[in-house]
C-alpha cells in the first residue's frame, strides 16, 4: 500500500506475468512509454491508448501573478502540458478493486509474509487475477468474498426457483392472455363494423341512383356533419334513409379509405354530388402537382447535373421550371466561383505560398505594424486589442497603465488609445 | 493519435506483431493498473507519476430536476507530467 514503485517494478511483474523475458519487457515497456513522449513531440495533440486513457496536450495560457513577499506583479509564462483523463473502465476497475484491496493487506499483515516491494508485486499480480475470474474470488479463504458473488446470483435463483413467484409469473401471463384476447375480439368487432359500414355503403349508393337528383339542402348538411365520427354516424344511418345518403357523402369526403368508394361513387352518385368529388379529386390533383414541383426544386438544389437531366415536361411544370432558370445561374456562379478557390488553392499549396501568405499575414497583426495609437471601434475590447496588437491578453494591464482611463471597464468609442 | 495508430508506431518500434504488441501492451496496463488499484504509485522517467487519487463525495446539483444528488466517493487514476517531459515539451 501507498508504495513508490519505478519502471524496473513494472517490467518485472510484466516479464513474470507474460512468460517474456526480463529484457524484452524492459524494452517493451521502454518503447511503449517512449511512443508516447515522442507522439507529442512530433506534434501530436492526443493520444489514446486503450484500457488506460487518453493523453492530451494542453496549452496553459500565460497569466499575470502577484509576488508575495514583494507585492510585485509578475508574468508567469504560458506553458504546455501533458493532461491525462482515465478511461471509465479504469476507474470502474479502481473502484471495483477497492473491496478486493484489502487482500493484500490482510495477507500482508501475516507474520510469515516478509515487507518487501517483491512481496507486494507478486501479491498484487495474484490480486489481478482474482479480480478477473470470479472463480478466483470465491475460492480465496475469506468469508466476506465468497459472499458477493453467491448474493448477486442468489437474486436470480429467488426468482426462478420459489413457488411464490412462479405463480406470481403465471398470473401475469394469465392476464397478459386475457388482455390480448379482448384486443383481438375488440379487433375482430371494429372489422365486422367496417365491413357491415362498407355493405351499407354499397347499398346506399344503389338506392341513391334514382332518386337522389334533387337533394341541394342534404349536401349543405353533409358538410356540416363531416366532421362526426363513423360509430356516430351509424346509428344516424339507421334513423332515416335520407340521413344514410348524407353520411355515405361524409365518408367520402372525411374519411380516407373512401378514396376506393370514391370511384364509384363518381359514377353512381347524381351531378351535385359527384360535384363534390369532383372538388376532392381536383383538390388531390393540385396537391400531388404541388408536391411534384416541391420534388423536383429539391432535386435541382441537391445536384446540378439532376438540373440539366430535368427539363420542364408538361405546361403546368412551368412554374417549376421558371423557378429553375432562376435557381440555375446562382448554382453555376456558386460553383465556379468554388472551383476557382478550389484550383487557387491547389496552385498556392503547389508552389507552397499558402505557407508564405499564412505566416506573412499572421505575423503583422501580430507584432510588426504596431502604431503609436489605436482609435476604439464599436465592439472592441481592451483584450481584444491587446490580443492584436501583442500576441496576448495579459498586455492590457500595461495598456490601461499607460492610458489612465476614467474607467477602463468602460471605454468610450473613438476613444485614442495608447500602445506602450 | 488514435489507439491503432499507437500499436502501429509500437509495432514498427519493437519489431513485435501487432497482436503481440496489443497483448503485451494489454497485460502492461494489466499490471499498472493493479498496482494503482493497491494504492502504489508508479513513477516512470521521462513521462511522469500515475497514482490513485481518492476524490470525496460530493453533492451534485441537477438543474432540470433541481434536485442535490450525492456523488459516492471514489478512486481516479491521475497523472501528472514528470518535469523532464515539461522542459522537453517547452523547448520551442
Amino acid at each position: 500500500m501507498n508504495e513508490k514503485l519505478s519502471f524496473q517494478n513494472i517490467t518485472d511483474a510484466l516479464a513474470q506475468k507474460s512468460g517474456v523475458s526480463k529484457k524484452v519487457a524492459d524494452a517493451f515497456c521502454k518503447s511503449f512509454f517512449d511512443t508516447v513522449v515522442d507522439a507529442f513531440s512530433q506534434g501530436e495533440d492526443v493520444v489514446k491508448v486503450k484500457g488506460l486513457g487518453a493523453f492530451k496536450l494542453v496549452t496553459v495560457d500565460s497569466r499575470e501573478s502577484v509576488n508575495v513577499s514583494n507585492g510585485e506583479r509578475i508574468v508567469i509564462p504560458g506553458y504546455k502540458k501533458i493532461a491525462f483523463a482515465p478511461e471509465d473502465s479504469v476507474v470502474d476497475f479502481l473502484n471495483k478493486g477497492a473491496d478486493a484491496e484489502q487482500a493484500p493487506s490482510l495477507l500482508e499483515s501475516d507474520p510469515l509474509e516478509v515487507k518487501s516491494v517483491k512481496s507486494s508485486l507478486i501479491l498484487t499480480e495474484e490480486d489481478v487475477e482474482e479480480k478477473d475470474v470470479v472463480a478466483d474470488l470465491i475460492q480465496v479463504p475469506e468469508p466476506e468474498r465468497v459472499e458477493t458473488p453467491q448474493d448477486s446470483f442468489a437474486g436470480i435463483d429467488m426468482l426462478i426457483s420459489t413457488p411464490e413467484s412462479v405463480e406470481e409469473i403465471r398470473q401475469q401471463y394469465q392476464e397478459a392472455k386475457a388482455k390480448m384476447d379482448a384486443a383481438v375480439e375488440e379487433a375482430r368487432k371494429a372489422n365486422a363494423e367496417k365491413l357491415r359500414l362498407e355493405k351499407l355503403l354499397e347499398r346506399m349508393e344503389q338506392n341513391m341512383e334514382p332518386e337522389c337528383a334533387g337533394f341541394p339542402v342534404a349536401d349543405v348538411e353533409a358538410l356540416d356533419e363531416s366532421e362526426k365520427g363513423a360509430p356516430e354516424a351509424e346509428t344516424n344511418a339507421d334513423e332515416v334513409e335520407e340521413k344514410k345518403r348524407q353520411e355515405a357523402l361524409n365518408r367520402v369526403i372525411s374519411v380516407p379509405q373512401a378514396i376506393d368508394e370514391g370511384e364509384k361513387k363518381e359514377e353512381s352518385a347524381p351531378s351535385k354530388k359527384s360535384g363534390g368529388a369532383k372538388w376532392f379529386w381536383i383538390v388531390a390533383f393540385i396537391l400531388l402537382l404541388l408536391s411534384a414541383i416541391v420534388y423536383f426544386l429539391h432535386k435541382t438544389y441537391l445536384s446540378i447535373d439532376s438540373v440539366k437531366d430535368v427539363e420542364p415536361v408538361t405546361k403546368v411544370e412551368s412554374k417549376a421550371a421558371t423557378a429553375k432558370k432562376t435557381a440555375r445561374p446562382k448554382k453555376k456562379s456558386v460553383v465556379r466561383d468554388t472551383l476557382r478557390a478550389n484550383t487557387d488553392t491547389l496552385k498556392a499549396v503547389v508552389s507552397g505560398e499558402v505557407k508564405a501568405d499564412s505566416v506573412k499575414k499572421a505575423e503583422p497583426e501580430v507584432r510588426a505594424e504596431r502604431p503609436a495609437t489605436h482609435i476604439m471601434k464599436r465592439g472592441e475590447t481592451l483584450t481584444r486589442i491587446s490580443v492584436r496588437y501583442y500576441g496576448t491578453k495579459d498586455s492590457v494591464r500595461a495598456i490601461i497603465r499607460a492610458n489612465k482611463f476614467a474607467d477602463p471597464d468602460n471605454v468610450h468609442v473613438g476613444a485614442e488609445v495608447k500602445l506602450p | 493519435m488514435t489507439n491503432k495508430d499507437f500499436i502501429e508506431k509500437l509495432s514498427r518500434r519493437t519489431g513485435f506483431e501487432k497482436d503481440e504488441v496489443k497483448e503485451l501492451s494489454a497485460s502492461l496496463i494489466q499490471v499498472l493498473l493493479g498496482e494503482i488499484a493497491n494504492g502504489n504509485s508508479v513513477t516512470i522517467h521521462g513521462l511522469g507519476v500515475f497514482e490513485p487519487r481518492e476524490k470525496a463525495s460530493r453533492k451534485m446539483f441537477n438543474p432540470t430536476s433541481k434536485t442535490y444528488i450525492v456523488v459516492p466517493p471514489k478512486t481516479t487514476l491521475c497523472y501528472k507530467m514528470s518535469a523532464a517531459l515539461k522542459d522537453k515539451l517547452n523547448m520551442e
